[in-house]
């Protein structure tokens, strides 16, 4: 090439290069985009789907506070619900009233209704891995109860703290690590538990808190007299059960189990906590467990999960042998009985006391999972799966079929490390009853 | 051609890095997952293995020809036809691989981030890489190479390191996958997908010397398996078989899932930037190739003429398949099942026939 054309060539060249490097097909415009951040799924009429988005509202949500502005997830965000066949062409109805183009690509929350969740998603769960736009860290919800329930899930979200509602969900979502009410139910684990032959999916529960005032406030849903306690304590409930009050209607507690893409049944906060231990994934929270000497009082500890939980699965006689152990720290938060538990002989009765009130829950609670839900929640066939050379062989024993005549050894380890700041608990002195 | 440019094991290395290790990002992974089950990685390394094996017998079978190609070798042996009949076969070879990889490239880059973009658009993109360095020849490209190859090693491995958490010793059970008749009798065929190494037998008029050769390729298949193992690794650890085998896209499924904490995510938006840089990498080299092997072939002084009529061919094959899932299958299937012959029998066959040659040659000049 001469040096004469040489110029014009590479003043072409570099001019379309910075053309394709723009990508010029695919510019939108930031102002141009609307970003939902939940989406909800209902039952429609026939074979179609509600659904709904709750999309931010970017001038709010950059406000902040100021003024009161924003910190009111209703002023932050604005819904939209509509019936579609499908979930793209829903989107395709939405954006043609909506002034900016949809992207879902900062959706946060999946929600299902109960509803659809029971009948079965794959349809859903497959369209959405499936989809670019769509991000395979959102968590998965299942809202409590019929009718259209994720859509009045997601109205009824108002954070109060966060002027993003984005971040509202993000953080509350992500508090199992320290509370063990609810887990990491993305999208990508919902869908390889869903189509593994190992082990079954899980959705965290969400409902809306079913009382106005205090004065309502009961406990009748409470499952504690499921577990044969005298009163509840906080892992007793699920999602839209919690006797509680305020201004932020909207709960998440427990989870929803599936069997396959259909859901099957419900874990309460206890439950869930046990799953995330039987997982090894549970963190640390402060758990209530009832008092040795004292039948009318309780012990909080903060419990932690330093170990993986030792587990192992044998066939006898046919039939799955489980064995788990699990292990656990615990720091004294409060005694009210007044107990000396802190010294050293009395510690000791506490801790065997909360390693049977662990391994009683996590018995009663795998036997829901293989009598009840027939369900590998905790995913046992993953220690099955290893015992096999090949994957025809696994796939032949058959192991969702044969986990629920399971057999269970449960075995927890719990140490109590740390009395908190008081080394012994002083009784009150008085001369009123009880009082020394 | 001038084949007076040299250079060194590094720049040699980084090129074979390169051109075998690409397949790391397309779908080499997914494919080990459909032979291997879960036990794909073991697969990855079986194919290394007998990739490392065929490389020791050829590098044997090479010490006698120091500084010729398997071009140079095929004239020694048959004089200008054999050399014409062996180019030929060359340049359909790297025509094809090139179509695939332009098309696969292009449609992946669609998916990923220009889903509005025509396919065309996003081809002339990678073809006007290719154009551009093949105008500036094989230094450039060497040494742009020998600088990016390095620098993308080090990220992949933060990649991989980033994927720790995220992977489970489990999915990689049962130990022997889909069984020992997939992974060592369909698995062999795989070997294929270190055909590119036949890039290395064209490589010894510019690198001279058979101790820089054999360093060079004992050094970067080893880095390649390094590269392909360990991502086949972190893929079916992180997606259990059978999702394993569902992905189009898997070092993009597994940028899409690296988080830390709520303050860094969406990791595949560097990986389109990698993907790019490594796709002009890629196409360039084989497009470089394959005009430098046509020039050779058919004893051409000057290369650039051809520069423009063959980016218009090879972009014109690339566009014959109807859709990506044809192009994947055509390359996944087909092509990689024959590749083997061209890579690796056609070199062994003819450097045994060569060594014969001149063995007898040898023979009947002495006394």
């Amino acid at each position: 090439m001469g040096s004469k054309a040489k110029k014009p060539f590479i003043v072409i060249v570099a001019f379309v290069m910075c053309l394709s490097m723009t990508g010029c097909f695919d510019k939108r415009e930031v102002d141009d985009l609307v970003n939902p951040i939940a989406i909800g799924f209902d039952k429609g009429e026939g074979n179609s789907i509600r659904m709904t988005l709750q999309i931010a509202i970017p001038t709010k949500v950059a406000g902040g506070g100021d003024g009161g502005g924003g910190g009111g997830g209703g002023e932050s965000v604005s819904f939209t619900t509509v019936e579609a066949p499908s979930i793209y062409s829903g989107l395709n109805m939405i954006n043609t009233y909506v002034s900016k183009q949809l992207n879902m690509s900062q959706i946060k929350v999946v929600v299902f209704s109960e509803e659809l969740a029971r009948e079965g998603i794959e349809k859903y769960i497959n369209a959405l891995i499936r989809g670019r736009e769509f991000r395979p860290n959102s968590y998965m919800l299942v809202a409590r109860g019929t009718g259209n329930v994720a859509e009045r899930y997601l109205r009824a979200v108002e954070p109060e703290l966060e002027s993003n509602p984005a971040k509202y969900y993000e953080m509350v979502l992500s508090a199992y690590r320290y509370t063990g009410f609810s887990a990491n139910t993305s999208i990508i684990n919902f869908y390889k538990n869903m189509v593994s032959e190992s082990t079954q999916p899980l959705a965290v529960l969400a409902d809306i808190s079913q009382f106005e005032n205090s004065d309502d406030i009961n406990t009748d849903n409470s499952t504690y007299r499921e577990k044969g306690r005298d009163y509840p304590l906080e892992g007793d409930f699920k999602a839209g059960d919690m006797p509680k009050v305020g201004t932020i209607k909207s709960e998440i507690m427990g989870l929803a189990v599936f069997n396959g893409s259909k859901m099957v049944g419900e874990f309460d906060g206890e439950e869930t906590q046990l799953q995330l231990m039987l997982e090894g994934n549970f963190g640390y929270s402060f758990v209530t467990i009832p008092d040795p000497l004292s039948a009318d009082n309780v012990v909080p500890l903060n419990i932690r999960q330093n170990r993986n939980p030792k587990r192992k699965v044998e066939i006898i006689d046919g039939k799955p042998n489980i064995k788990v152990k699990v292990f656990l720290e615990a720091d004294i938060l409060s005694i009210q009985s007044g107990i000396n538990y802190e010294s050293i002989d009395k510690v000791t009765i506490l801790e065997t006391s909360a390693e049977k009130f662990f391994e009683k829950g996590l018995m009663r609670m795998l036997k829901k999972t293989a009598q009840e839900l027939r369900s590998d929640t905790a995913g046992f066939g993953k220690e099955m799966k290893g015992k096999f050379f090949t994957w025809d062989e696994w796939t032949d024993f058959k192991w969702i079929e044969k986990y629920p005549d399971s057999k269970f050894e449960v075995e927890v380890d719990f140490k109590i490390r740390r009395p908190g700041l008081m080394l012994r608990t002083n009784p009150a002195t008085g001369t009123e009853e009880g009082e020394q | 051609m001038n084949n007076n440019i040299t250079f060194g094991s590094h720049e040699a290395i980084c090129l074979l890095i390169t051109m075998i290790s690409t397949k790391a990002i397309l779908n080499f992974p997914s494919t080990m997952a459909k032979i291997g089950g879960p036990a794909a990685w073991f697969v990855a390394i079986y194919v290394s293995v007998l990739a490392i094996i065929a490389f020791y017998i050829i590098s044997k079978l090479y010490s006698k020809f120091e500084g010729k190609d398997i071009i140079d070798i095929g004239e020694i042996l048959g004089g200008k036809t054999l050399k014409i009949l062996l180019g030929i076969l060359i340049i359909i070879f790297l025509t094809a691989l090139l179509s695939f990889y332009l098309r696969n490239f292009s449609e992946e880059m669609k998916t990923m981030g220009f889903a509005m973009s025509p396919i065309g658009f996003i081809m002339l993109f990678f073809v006007l890489g290719m154009v551009i360095s093949a105008y500036h020849g094989i230094e450039p490209l060497i040494r742009f190479q020998s600088i990016l190859v390095p620098i993308t090693v080090i990220s992949f491995t933060l990649f991989v390191i980033a994927l720790i958490p995220s992977m489970s010793i489990d999915s990689i059970m049962p130990i022997l996958g889909t069984g020992p008749y997939n992974i060592f009798v369909k698995g062999a065929l795989r070997i294929s997908d270190f055909a590119e190494i036949i890039f290395l037998f064209l490589l010894p008029p510019f690198i001279k010397k058979r101790d820089v050769f054999n360093k060079v390729g004992f050094t970067g298949l080893t880095i390649c398996s390094m590269v392909l193992v360990s991502l086949t690794f972190s893929f079916v650890s992180v997606y259990p078989y059978p999702v394993s085998t569902d992905d189009l896209l898997p070092a993009y499924e597994l940028a899409r899932i690296i988080k830390f904490g709520r303050f860094f995510e969406r990791a595949e938006s560097i990986l389109v930037i990698t993907w790019a840089t490594i796709g002009f990498m890629y196409l360039s080299t084989v497009f470089y190739f394959l005009l430098h092997v046509f020039g050779k072939t058919f004893d051409l002084y000057y290369y650039k003429p051809l520069i423009l009529p063959f980016a218009l061919v090879v972009m014109s094959i690339s566009l014959i398949p109807p859709r990506l899932m044809n192009s994947i299958l055509l390359e996944a299937e087909t092509f990689r099942n024959l590749a083997w012959l061209i890579a690796f029998v056609l070199p062994v066959l003819l450097l045994i026939i060569a060594r014969a040659a001149v063995s007898r040659k040898k023979r009947k000049t002495s006394p």
